[in-house]
């Protein structure tokens, strides 16, 4: 267990990673943590700094510079971003001015903190280095790799922490970090494990978290060696909505326990993102201006493979966005339009990645399961975040709905109800007309669809919905999926059997009768706002929970787009009233006091860095063409 | 013992068929001077040869039977005997033919046998028309009557046919085909016939009545046109299924000899052949087939051309596999300007028949190179050519390329442009394997107008997988474990069962004996010795050979199988504006 941490540790960089996991770890071991890693602020060469009790007794005051990898003679004196440099920073500046107040009684400990090991060359440099500085008040420590992966080991992953089997799922989880499916078992079950285990204390529920997050670094680590993070991907949304599920009871509290949640809670989604950006920015985003290219990447002689694969990477691209679109709502309670802005421009680059995408990956404009409407559903709320990307939208809209009837009517690969990849593979298995009803006998895709057409006023899209569904599909339940009453209890790390299912959903052409149907239930169903992650404003949570547990995006979180885009394009509200007794439900900003710890959650700057690497001018979106161009009739 | 000593034991000892049925393996077999003893023995009153028939009984042995029938059918004309006697031994024989071992071998001889004097009225009044075969016996008699008195028989069978109906007419028509030697005969004949036809609308009889007359017409020298004429035109206003057949075996036999007005007329019922009848189908491929054989090439593709037309979705190209033989081997620069006119047609049928046909030819990928400057086409046709070439070829893309290439030729630049880009993208984009390398010698030609176009094409391509390969591996993107093995599974019994289907089609099956090896790289068996010779075992080895076939997958059946299905679909269906 060592070994593995002591490798993983290796393989750290120093920004967001090292240095992010320190501070948890010195939380665990009883020291108080005084100043955290930021961006764009002077440290003067502290990284971390905390107060607590050394091997001695004595309280003092330890401050940690942190370098990744092993300390090389590049590493300890070559550059700004070098060790050397920052201890005499530490030692000339931070000592004399930036010690907190409360703190410069205490003895100093300057640990010299590095994932790896100290290269010989360098040794004697540095014990000199120590010798010459060391004073009654200041002395240096080295936490090299070895050290850290001890202070792990016999920390939070200590086995009266974590018992051998959780252990044993751990070091199975990292060891077949290549085989996702199989790492994720064991993943799974170790959060699943941690989660069920947790008592009432907050302490209890907040190391377990913590634990996830180690263990979730540590699997990403190994998995960024073997170059597959699929793995720590999916690992790290199951660990978010389990975390969720230990913290929420903290989280939007303004005591000390509710600020620890929410650093914890922070870190983990910190850490969603770095996955993410390692994945999605780093290996896929820069290539989706080329045709072909992503389907082409996906290793399989079949097309559903490509088409599962791609689908899979909207929903992800689009949740990411949904979390930037999230930081720019100021934590509304469901998603709303974002206004120009500097936080639009980072939405829009990955918008038009996002559109780029679908543009240059037409399987995306073929969906082969019904249930892929959850991934079009992401991706729809995304773009509909941002009024240039409506039209793409009604494009989108446009393809899907076309392409779907044209596939059914010629028994080609038409969205089928069913969902195991048994029946998908061999998807049309037969041209009867027995067997597409039976394969066709419910939709989420095409209500949506409708919901959508009628909102961005795309009337040919509509009238194409309605004509399929009478021509075709007469024997087909359009429906639409509400979190209800039951949800709160499931949603997050419960099954998909909650909920309520809005049966019969009929379009009319010309019409907005889908949106009222929707609107209607949603007045219905107040259940949605009293969530916790809707009260303390973390929708993206919910949409999480969505794509994990494989549920429609619900429309409860589009009326606000809806109604701003009708209100936009100075529409008419939909004629038919859908008055209730109820009062109508809030969907305003929450309190600004309930959300201030967890301010920090989603600030990936990889992924806004990576998101603007392919800049593409944002005019663009507005006449954006999804559509197969080549293709129209001479 | 004397050959006729031997015959003679044989026939005493009542193993006279058994004598015959072993005779030809003797050493010193002489079945010309056995045969001829025997009929002396017969005809002199000695033995009855026809007789012995009686016990003919094959039990399934067919080496027996046809030594039996073979000898039969050599005697047979020579025997005398009276006409009850000869007709319960053909029909004993025939009967023995049976379903299975064609009975109709007695036909000739019997045939033959019935231009003696007053032996086929003889035959004529021993028989029983409700008897499933006594129509053809009689339709032989008169066959054979007409040898030495052909006026007689032809006034017989036409008295048959106007005053017997049943199974005396159909006899009848069917002999008259054969009868009327001479044009004078012929022509009477006709004439006659047009008459008994004028009012009939029965589909066998007008069947039967086209074919004499075409047989007669062609036979006599063109005989009587007039009437033949008349006739073809009744038979193809109120024949259906059985005249049209009838038609096709005429033309197929007599389309040199009838006049070109007569043989537009059959061309005529030829076009009204319906896909669904396999029997008109075939007589009509034999037609075609020597057309194509000739100088009436054009005459054959125009056939075969609304034929398809008017029957797609249940005829093929593949069902005239004769003339596709030889429109592909005799007239393969033919095909290429075929290939073009068919595209251009916008017929749907017509288009999958240039794709049946050049899917047909295996091995090396058929390259067409059309001279398309006769044609006269403007950039519409052309680019339209372009899009139907990619439609239907596209699954041989070196030949679909081929005719991009003809258009690169022509040099109308807005067709070069379209040509140029439908070579990229579906046909290279798809197939940048074995077409790029096709393409690449291609353009080593710099004499070729295409040329310069092609390097363009290609040019295309490398920036296209540039960008694919740009990626590289991203491993999170694999199936997983799981998947794999569905898929693998999935394509595993697909290919097994496509395996045991070419299995069951394939001529290997029926000639050779299956024979699995679990290990090993050569097979070795023991062979006894054949028949009665005398040494030990042999010992045969058989090597093994590997076979395999490779073929490249389109990338869009992966990458986007949707949009690749509806843009040839497209290509396929739309037509040429107006």
């Amino acid at each position: 267990m060592r070994l593995m941490i002591r490798e993983y540790l290796a393989s750290l960089r120093e920004r967001g990673e090292l240095d992010a996991i320190l501070p948890d770890l010195l939380t665990e071991m009883g020291y108080r943590v005084f100043s955290r890693p930021s961006v764009g602020t002077r440290q003067h060469g502290v990284d971390i700094g905390a107060v607590g009790r050394d091997t001695d007794g004595q309280e003092k005051v330890f401050l940690f510079s942190v370098k990744a990898g092993n300390l090389t003679r590049q590493g300890w004196n070559v550059g700004q971003q070098a060790l050397k440099p920052s201890l005499d920073e530490i030692l000339h500046v931070y000592l004399r001015a930036r010690l907190p107040v409360e703190h410069v009684h205490l003895p100093v400990v300057i640990c010299l903190t590095f994932g790896g090991g100290i290269d010989e060359s360098v040794r004697s440099d540095v014990e000199g280095y120590v010798d010459f500085n060391t004073n009654e008040r200041v002395s240096f420590r080295q936490w090299d790799g070895d050290h850290l992966a001890a202070l792990i080991d016999d920390g939070p992953l200590h086995e009266g922490l974590m018992s051998g089997d959780l252990r044993g799922h751990l070091r199975k989880a990292v060891a077949m970090v290549e085989e996702p499916e199989v790492a994720m078992s064991h993943f799974g079950q170790l959060i699943r494990v941690l989660t069920e285990q947790a008592k009432p204390k907050s302490t209890d529920r907040l190391r377990r978290v913590r634990q996830m997050t180690l263990s979730l670094w540590i699997m990403f680590g190994w998995a960024r060696e073997a170059e597959n993070v699929e793995a720590p991907y999916r690992a790290s949304e199951i660990a978010l909505l389990h975390a969720w599920q230990l913290l929420k009871q903290e989280l939007g509290t303004t005591t000390q326990a509710g600020e620890a949640a929410g650093l914890a809670f922070n870190a983990l989604v910190e850490l969603h993102h770095a996955i993410w950006d390692e994945l999605y920015a780093k290996a896929i985003l820069p290539h989706v201006d080329t045709q072909h290219a992503i389907s082409s990447a996906i290793h399989s002689m079949s097309a559903v493979d490509v088409n599962l694969k791609l689908f899979d990477m909207v929903g992800r691209i689009a949740l990411r966005g949904l979390w930037l679109v999230w930081m720019a709502n100021d934590f509304a309670k469901a998603p709303q339009l974002v206004a120009d802005g500097e936080d639009a421009q980072v939405i829009d680059e990955l918008a038009l990645q996002l559109v780029a995408l679908i543009r240059n990956n037409p399987a995306l404009l073929t969906p082969i399961a019904d249930w892929q409407a959850i991934e079009i559903g992401l991706a729809i709320t995304f773009l509909a975040c941002r009024e240039p990307f409506h039209d793409a939208i009604g494009q989108w809209a446009d393809s899907l709905s076309d392409k779907a009837w044209f596939a059914y009517r010629t028994h080609g690969a038409y969205p089928t109800r069913h969902a195991s990849y048994w029946y998908l593979v061999s998807h049309p298995a037969s041209s009867s007309d027995e067997y597409r009803q039976e394969a066709t006998e419910g939709s989420v895709l095409y209500p949506m669809l409708a919901l959508w057409a009628e909102a961005l006023e795309r009337d040919d899209v509509l009238d194409r919905i309605v004509d399929f569904k009478t021509d075709d599909l007469p024997h087909c339940n359009f429906q639409m999926f509400f979190l209800d009453e039951d949800s709160e209890a499931q949603l997050y790390v419960g099954d998909d059997r909650h909920g309520s299912v809005l049966c019969d959903v009929t379009p009319i052409k010309g019409d907005a009768r889908t949106l009222f149907m929707a609107r209607r239930e949603c007045e219905a169903i107040n259940d949605y706002y009293r969530l916790s992650a809707v009260e303390l404003g973390h929708w993206p949570i919910v949409l999480t929970a969505c794509r994990v547990h494989r549920m429609p995006v619900p429309p409860q979180l589009w009326l606000d787009i809806v109604d701003a885009v009708a209100k936009d394009a100075d529409h008419p509200e939909p004629t038919q009233s859908c008055a209730s007794d109820r009062p109508p439900p809030t969907s305003g900003p929450i309190p600004r006091h309930r959300w201030r710890p967890m301010l920090r959650a989603g600030t990936s700057w990889t992924a806004i860095t990576a998101a603007m690497l392919d800049s593409i001018e944002a005019p663009c979106a507005i006449s954006m063409h999804i559509a197969l161009g080549g293709l129209q009739a001479d | 013992m004397t050959l006729e000593d031997e015959i003679i034991q044989a026939l005493e000892a009542g193993q006279w068929l058994d004598f015959v049925s072993g005779y030809n393996l003797r050493d010193d077999a002489d079945e010309a001077s056995m045969r001829a003893l025997a009929i002396d023995l017969h005809n002199s009153g000695r033995f009855d040869l026809l007789t012995a028939i009686d016990g003919f009984h094959g039990d399934g042995d067919s080496f027996r039977f046809y030594e039996i029938q073979q000898f039969y059918s050599d005697a047979l004309a020579q025997l005398a005997a009276e006409p009850e006697a000869m007709l319960r031994a053909v029909r004993r024989l025939v009967e023995e033919g049976g379903p299975n071992r064609d009975g109709a071998f007695i036909a000739l001889p019997f045939r033959d046998w019935c231009k003696g004097t007053g032996r086929a009225t003889a035959i004529a009044a021993l028989l029983d028309f409700s008897a499933p075969r006594d129509a053809w016996y009689l339709r032989l008699a008169l066959e054979g009557a007409s040898t030495n008195d052909p006026g007689g028989a032809l006034d017989w069978a036409l008295a048959l046919i106007a005053n017997k109906p049943g199974p005396q007419r159909i006899a009848a028509l069917e002999a008259l085909g054969s009868l009327g030697p001479t044009p004078a005969l012929a022509t009477y004949a006709i004439a006659a016939l047009g008459d008994q036809l004028e009012h009939e609308a029965d589909d066998q009889i007008l069947g039967l009545g086209i074919y004499a007359a075409i047989e007669l017409h062609g036979r006599g020298e063109q005989a009587n046109p007039a009437d033949t004429a008349k006739i073809v035109a009744i038979a193809a206003t109120r024949g259906d299924t059985e005249m049209r057949r009838r038609a096709m075996q005429a033309l197929w036999f007599q389309w040199k000899a009838i006049t070109p007005a007569i043989l537009d007329q059959l061309i005529g019922i030829a076009e009204t052949v319906e896909g669904s009848d396999p029997v008109a189908v075939d007589h009509l491929d034999h037609a075609l087939y020597q057309m194509t054989s000739g100088e009436h090439v054009e005459r054959a593709i125009a056939i075969v051309r609304t034929v398809l037309s008017t029957n797609r979705g249940t005829l093929t190209v593949h069902s005239f596999d004769s003339f596709e033989h030889q429109l592909l081997t005799k007239h393969r620069a033919r095909f290429d300007t075929l290939a073009v006119e068919w595209f251009v047609s916008g017929d749907r049928a017509l288009g999958e028949a240039v794709m049946a046909l050049v899917c047909k030819v295996h091995g090396a990928p058929m390259v067409l190179r059309p001279d398309l400057t006769p044609f006269g086409y403007g950039p519409a046709e052309l680019i339209f050519l372009a899009r139907k070439a990619v439609g239907y070829l596209f699954t041989t893309p070196i030949s679909a390329a081929s005719l991009l290439m003809a258009i690169m030729r022509t040099g109308v630049s807005d067709a070069i442009k379209g040509a140029t880009e439908l070579l990229f993208d579906p046909l290279l984009v798809n197939y940048s394997g074995e077409l790029g390398e096709h393409l690449r010698e291609a353009a080593k030609d710099m004499n070729d107008p295409a040329s310069p176009h092609v390097t363009a094409a290609l040019q295309q391509l490398e920036t296209y997988l540039d960008g694919l390969r740009a990626v590289g591996r991203v491993k999170a993107l694999d199936p997983s474990e799981r998947e794999r093995m569905i898929e693998w599974r999935r394509r595993q019994q697909e290919m097994e069962e496509a395996m045991k289907a070419g299995e069951k089609e394939s001529i290997f099956s029926q000639l050779a004996t299956k024979v699995v090896l679990l290990y090993g790289n050569r097979s070795i068996t023991y062979v006894p010795p054949f028949g009665d010779e005398p040494g030990p075992e042999r010992r045969m080895v058989t090597e093994m050979q590997s076979h395999h076939h490779s073929h490249e997958y389109a990338r869009m059946i992966v990458v986007d199988p949707h949009g690749i299905d509806l843009t040839l679909r497209h290509f396929r269906v739309e037509r040429l504006p107006t």
